[in-house]
């Protein structure tokens, strides 16, 4: 019998799909992930639910109704906070939240979805690193790119010192050279070393650099892709063939992208940067008119606050007046972040795999 | 004599002792007539009283009663042409200076080429950071009255920050001697300061500093937020250096250094030209070309430039603002023609 028998065909999406799944779906006639408790038969469920969405003779539509059951119309985040709550407490082993997350990543959930479901994984230690990568990296669904690169400094900061530091400051890295066209990030993600971070985070610092038209980078983009993905073949034999389809279109004009990413840095606010040098300069400037006077405090005048306050944002680097290039390196960049989720949910489920399914 | 009478009496008293202030048992006086003829529904009577507040330094219930005043006499252009000249004498002058404009705005639609009027309102536009507007009103003032030292005051600065015009700097160099000798205050020198500077004048420039706040007297708390407002904008004027942006050798230095975004997306379309060039035809002519590298390295230095312009006159033009207008407003009373704009005078032939 196939090890993903464990799952009931009721609760898991038809192949083809029928009318009957979809009106379950919609009136929510489904058990979310993690439904059942934190138990180790349901994260059984979980693997065999993904499997199933991703298995070669799957209805195409299925990886879409797996993503409705992420989460429920009427327990919403529930299931997830009683996982968390599980996790926490010792009574469930990490792994479980884990391939939660992995499945959220797998099955390309939106960006809103992907937070909703992974929020609750942000209070267990184990998990947090993972959770704040499906949480914060994104932007692409609403064009809140600024919001997702604010949450990425906030998590940049508290793992600073930790192991997955140098992670974080590679996808920071990558929101300022891709969305903020800021050149110094391009020196950072020159500096990091591929090898030492997990797969799907260098995959996304080598689509980073092939936007810039660094040599070698679209080689090392399969190369990360194909390690994400190793472990994954038996399980999801889907997956592969799928992640290599969206690849390619990724990286099919790369002349295109790169001369849309050049004109989007060519329409940043280039003067803004003159602000700061002239009030850098004006600190500096300590020798009075005269010493009759009390020495002046590094206060500055209103005018220059606000001169100052305009200038220096990731808004204002990001919503350059090109729209049409900023639309394109934008959705591209999407695009981008959903294949991002997609390796580390691979990478994650099959890490875990043998834990779950021996 | 009537109760307005009294008041306009009170009031011209009160400017001619005015002492860096207005004297309280004088200008109280005159606010209490300017109530007593208000009575009477007078409209400028109400715009008087309010003024006589204003410049008791009661501005909340001056702006307040001149708020009343517009909205029951929407067509007198005295109340609005009241408000935006307390606007523009408030302590937080760039807090105030939206609304100044829109009330100078407004009596210059009431009272259309009135030399004061559109000289304050382009005072006030300068200090919102409308500056182009602001230089077509000083414009607009100089060619009503071409000696008007206040609108050449203006004008020379938005063409020196705004327009890059270096030119301009003798102007503010030559327009204190000319002023003083009009009776305007020492603050005027201030505007001597930024031409001394733009011209890399830099001893001259703190001579001028001096001569502006030399009349205060050192450490008074009333007047050290005056003398250390003018040195803060000072020090920036000094951050900011001498001559206009992105000229000569200032060149790098504006842009953020060598290692700026500005220099280093220059190399990354170079780069990319070079690349585009080797490709041959592997790079499809309908994506991208040369040419459009080309142009779009010439459209980022003329945003740049012009970028550049803008922020250098929010910083200076604005601190100018926020430094020179409360100093104005401490040693200058109101000027009379204002006041007759707001038809506080006595119309007896």
């Amino acid at each position: 019998m196939p090890w993903h028998a464990a799952a009931s065909p009721i609760e898991i999406p038809r192949a083809p799909i029928d009318r009957e799944t979809e009106s379950a779906l919609q009136l929510g006639r489904y058990v979310p992930l993690f439904g059942w408790g934190a138990t180790e038969d349901e994260a059984r469920r979980v693997v065999a639910l993904v499997s199933r969405a991703w298995s070669t003779e799957a209805d195409p539509g299925a990886i879409d109704c797996l993503s409705v059951m992420l989460l429920h119309p009427t327990l919403g985040t529930r299931p997830m906070a009683y996982l968390s709550e599980a996790i926490q407490s010792g009574s469930a082993p990490a792994t479980w939240g884990k391939v939660a997350l992995a499945a959220a990543g797998l099955l390309g959930a939106g960006d809103a979805l992907r937070a909703e479901f992974g929020e609750p994984m942000l209070d267990c230690p184990a998990l947090r690193p993972d959770a704040l990568r499906t949480v914060a990296v994104g932007g692409a669904e609403r064009y809140t790119f600024p919001e997702g690169f604010a949450r990425l400094c906030a998590a940049e900061k508290e793992l600073a010192g930790t192991r997955d530091a140098e992670a974080f400051t590679a996808l920071r890295a990558w929101f300022e050279l891709v969305l903020a066209r800021r050149w110094s990030a391009h020196d950072t993600l020159r500096e990091i070393r591929l090898e030492s971070l997990p797969a799907a985070d260098a995959w996304l610092v080598s689509a980073g650099l092939f936007l810039v038209g660094d040599d070698g980078a679209k080689g090392r983009m399969t190369e990360y892709a194909s390690l994400a993905l190793e472990g994954l073949q038996t399980v999801a034999p889907r997956a592969l063939p799928t992640l290599a389809r969206e690849l390619a279109e990724l990286v099919a004009q790369p002349w295109a992208r790169r001369w849309d990413h050049l004109r989007c840095a060519a329409a940043k606010d280039h003067a803004a940067a003159a602000v700061r040098a002239w009030l850098s300069a004006a600190l500096y400037e300590t020798h009075e008119e005269g010493t009759e006077h009390e020495t002046l405090g590094p206060e500055m005048t209103r005018a220059a606050k606000e001169a100052r306050a305009l200038v220096g944002g990731f808004l204002l680097d990001w919503f350059v007046q090109d729209r049409e290039a900023r639309s394109r390196v934008d959705h591209w960049a999407g695009d981008v972040l959903r294949i991002y989720h997609r390796l580390h949910g691979a990478s994650m489920l099959g890490s875990a795999l043998d834990e779950v399914i021996g | 004599m009537s109760a307005f009478d009294d008041a306009i009496d009170a009031l011209h008293e009160s400017i001619a002792e005015w002492n860096r202030g207005a004297v309280p048992g004088t200008i109280s006086r005159c606010a209490v007539c300017f109530d007593a003829a208000a009575k009477e529904g007078d409209s400028r009577a109400a715009v008087g009283a309010a003024v006589a507040r204003g410049l008791a330094g009661d501005h909340e219930g001056a702006r307040r009663r001149l708020l009343e005043a517009t909205a029951r006499w929407p067509d007198a252009a005295g109340a609005y042409v009241a408000l935006g000249m307390l606007g523009l004498r408030s302590p937080d002058v760039l807090a105030q200076a939206a609304e100044a404009s829109w009330a100078l705005t407004a009596a210059r639609s009431l009272a259309p080429s009135v030399g004061c009027i559109e000289r304050s309102l382009a005072v006030a536009l300068a200090a919102q950071g409308e500056f182009m507007g602001a230089l077509q009103c000083a414009r607009a003032a100089l060619a009503i009255d071409p000696d008007d030292e206040e609108a050449r005051l203006w004008s020379a600065l938005l063409r020196l920050y705004f327009g890059g015009d270096i030119t301009s700097a003798s102007v503010l160099i030559e327009l204190p001697t000319e002023a003083l000798l009009r009776g305007r205050s020492t603050a005027i020198w201030l505007g001597a300061v930024a031409g001394n500077y733009a011209r890399g004048e830099f001893h001259e420039a703190r001579v001028s500093l001096r001569k502006c706040i030399g009349v205060f007297k050192q450490g008074a708390t009333p007047e050290k937020p005056l003398v250390d407002s003018a040195r803060r904008w000072f020090r920036e004027l000094r951050g900011f250096g001498a001559g206009v942006p992105m000229t000569g050798e200032r060149w790098v230095r504006d842009v953020g250094g060598a290692q700026s975004e500005y220099v280093r997306t220059r190399s990354a379309l170079s780069a990319f030209r070079d690349a585009i060039v080797q490709s041959g035809h592997r790079c499809p002519s309908d994506v991208v070309t040369v040419l459009d590298i080309d142009g779009a390295l010439g459209a980022m230095e003329a945003r740049a430039r012009r970028g550049m312009l803008e922020y250098g006159a929010r910083l200076m033009v604005r601190g100018f603002a926020e430094a020179y207008l409360p100093m104005v407003a401490c040693l200058e009373p109101p000027p009379m023609e204002m006041l007759a704009a707001m038809g506080l005078v006595r119309l007896d032939g």
